[in-house]
């Protein structure tokens, strides 16, 4: 029987993600310390802002107390554009859910916002606006930004990304807007127009090819 | 130009107007800002996202500037039923997105009879629909939507979140 001392584990460092960064990577860092997606993590705290705009604070000295995870891997350029890809899209569909919060709070009355730290919200939003196109001018665009994903020359319905016909999915292609947030605006505009977009959507099922070369899913 | 600074500078002229406008120097309201703002983003980016063949900027940066100019159009002749042009907007504006994906792309005839099919849609609704009572009926899930928009934003955040790997 061994009878060694059994090694403790390694204790995990709590640092800010050095790859996948959105600001300053700190909910990356949280995320990777409790072993959850920095998705999550960014959600709730785009949505702590509902309780009075402290969590930003709180973000700042964090950001400035927890140091920078140095021991992480270099990512590749395709890897780096995907996870751009996927920050941007929890960012804005974060800031979606948060101002959806905020005016149905609004509008049940349940205002807890109305102001943000000690200055009034008329005030505050004018700040955030500076600030956002202060940072947008100042940061660099990359190259992988300028490169264009290869949208396709032919508009055609997708045979893999269908609900109904494929008519989103090979417009979502075409256009490269995603997919899901276009059938909700052709339901909405559908809703809207007494049904004029459903008659618009099977006279494109009727116009509109279906792409080539791929076999449906 | 890139977008970066456009958005940046777009961002910048957000702030000036709606502070000057909240301390009273300029006597702006919210709508108006917003349709500065949109109409100062768009058409640089129209530009650009035509030159370099990027659809999705395309499409998005003209539903905004034709949504700006509803805001300003609203504001300045002072329309006070909302509801009543939503009709014709939803209309106008995609027949237009449509229009500029044909300049975009001439090989595709199908934006171009598809754009013309809604602008004549939109025209139609402002001279023949009002008789045949189709606006109410638009009205009344206009209504709906304008108490449960909150509701719309929420599930439209929750699914790109779902679809965010996609």
């Amino acid at each position: 029987m061994d009878n060694s001392p059994v090694s403790p584990l390694p204790m995990k460092k709590f640092s800010r993600s050095k790859n996948n960064v959105v600001i300053m990577g700190v909910c990356a860092g949280i995320a990777d310390y409790m072993k959850t997606e920095p998705a999550n993590i960014r959600v709730i705290a785009l949505l702590t802002i509902l309780f009075g705009g402290w969590s930003i604070v709180a973000y700042l000295i964090a950001a400035s107390l927890i140091p920078v995870d140095k021991n992480s891997a270099p990512l590749s350029q395709t890897e780096i554009i995907s996870l751009r890809k996927e920050n941007f899209k929890t960012v804005v569909s974060g800031l979606l859910i948060l101002s959806g919060f905020y005016f149905a709070f609004k509008i049940i009355g349940i205002s807890g916002g109305s102001r943000i730290f000690i200055l009034p919200n008329d005030f505050i939003f004018p700040l955030a606006a500076f600030a956002l196109g202060i940072y947008f001018i100042i940061i660099k665009q990359s190259k992988d930004e300028i490169i264009l994903s290869g949208q396709p020359e032919k508009l055609s319905r997708s045979r893999t990304d269908r609900k109904l016909n494929g008519v989103c999915g090979g417009f979502a292609k075409y256009s490269g807007i995603d997919a899901a947030v276009l059938r909700i605006i052709f339901i909405l505009a559908a809703l809207l127009t007494l049904g004029i977009f459903a008659l618009l959507y099977l006279a494109l099922v009727v116009s509109i090819p279906y792409e080539e070369g791929q076999k449906f899913e | 130009m890139n977008n970066r600074i456009i958005s940046g500078i777009s961002f910048l002229i957000f702030g000036i107007l709606s502070l000057l406008s909240s301390r009273n120097i300029l006597l702006l309201t919210f709508e108006d800002v917003i349709g500065i703002v949109f109409i100062f983003y768009s058409i640089p980016t129209v530009y650009s996202a035509l030159n370099n063949g990027e659809r999705g900027k395309l499409i998005v940066s003209t539903i905004l500037f034709l949504v700006g100019v509803v805001f300003l159009v609203k504001s300045y002749f002072e329309i006070l039923d909302t509801r009543g042009i939503v009709f014709f907007s939803v209309l106008f504006i995609s027949g237009s997105v449509l229009i500029i994906l044909f300049i975009e792309n001439i090989k595709e005839k199908v934006f171009l009879y598809a754009g013309i099919f809604l602008l004549v849609l939109s025209y139609l609704s402002i001279t023949q629909f009002k008789r045949l009572g189709l606006f109410n009926s638009a009205n009344r899930i206009g209504s709906l939507l304008e108490v449960f928009w909150p509701v719309i934003l929420i599930v439209m955040g929750m699914i790109i979140f779902v679809y965010r790997k996609k």
